[in-house]
């Protein structure tokens, strides 16, 4: 083995900057402070429905995490296909990101609905257009994650990924749109016009449009950008130990 | 008559709901900063390697 060697330049230089680091703490901070007051708000501001009593306040979540979702997908199309113009590997990272945190959002979507709709719809699951169209999307994601694990060539694993994230975004606006397109739904719409067979749908007050409002910032703004962020550090960090392993075998 | 609506108590399935909802958070949260641990030590180890003579 050669002598110790200081890590190289262009390692040093993808490690994160103490003051990017600083910057992320501090949003991480703001956003758990947004997430709690959020809860809170869900919680105490606004009145119990008169239908569905407590259980309603979920919903307050359960929209915004699915805004959430939406984001964190968005960015992985835009690493995607950044990454099949520039093949910079900071693009798949970010791809790789949004699926991750996108996917958590989901799932915390999906469990909501099931156990909101327990009491509503006297079951934890139906084979509804909605319902079914989420979890497909959940599985396309998780079938996106299965499949960087199963190449092993870095750049064949960073194309294909990229092309199929891009891809699998179809199923996040088939989700999206399906209450509004398909009228034999029972899923409410919150914001738009009810499908005819809607069940456990409510009206927006000004003090429910406020909080479904500021929920939706705190959960499609501040959760998924704190969340990629760490992500895309993650990832830097295991780009980096596989370079470092590398250059190790080759010493 | 007017109609009487009886609100149900669902409050059990609200706690329930933000249970779940904030376990899946911190499970997401929790698994990343245990991969973190893990590539900072595998960093660590690899330049101990580059270290020895």
């Amino acid at each position: 083995m050669s002598a110790a060697q200081p890590l190289s330049t262009d390692l040093q230089a993808a490690a994160p900057s103490a003051a990017r680091t600083r910057v992320l703490k501090l949003l991480t901070v703001i956003t758990a402070i947004s997430i709690l007051f959020g809860v809170y708000l869900a919680l105490f501001a606004v009145g119990r429905d008169i239908e569905q009593g407590d259980v309603q306040r979920i919903f307050y979540l359960h929209i915004s995490s699915f805004a959430g979702a939406f984001v964190a997908f968005s960015c992985t199309v835009v690493g995607g296909l950044a990454y099949l113009r520039t093949r910079n590997a900071k693009w798949d990272a970010l791809a790789v990101a949004g699926v991750e945190v996108g996917l958590a959002l989901a799932l915390m979507n999906l469990i909501t609905g099931a156990v909101w709709a327990r009491p509503i719809w006297n079951t934890w699951w139906t084979w509804d257009p909605r319902l079914t169209s989420d979890a497909i999307m959940c599985l396309t994601y998780a079938a996106y994650l299965m499949l960087r694990q199963g190449i092993e060539n870095p750049e064949t694993m960073r194309r294909f990924a990229s092309v199929y994230g891009i891809l699998a975004f179809t199923t996040v606006i088939i989700t999206f749109i399906i209450t509004r397109i398909r009228p034999d739904t029972i899923h409410p719409v919150v914001i738009g016009a009810n499908p005819q067979n809607a069940q456990g749908a409510f009206g927006l007050t000004v003090s429910i449009s406020m909080v479904v409002s500021y929920n939706m910032v705190v959960w499609s703004v501040l959760v998924p950008w704190t969340l990629v962020w760490w992500r895309i550090r993650l990832e830097n960090m295991h780009q980096r130990v596989q370079t470092l392993r590398a250059r190790l075998m080759e010493e | 008559m007017p109609e009487t609506i009886v609100t149900p108590d669902t409050t059990a399935y609200l706690w329930l709901a933000l249970s779940l909802f904030f376990l899946v958070l911190f499970l997401f949260v929790a698994s990343m900063a245990l991969r973190a641990r893990s590539f900072r030590k595998d960093e660590a180890l690899i330049q101990q390697l580059r270290d020895e003579p």
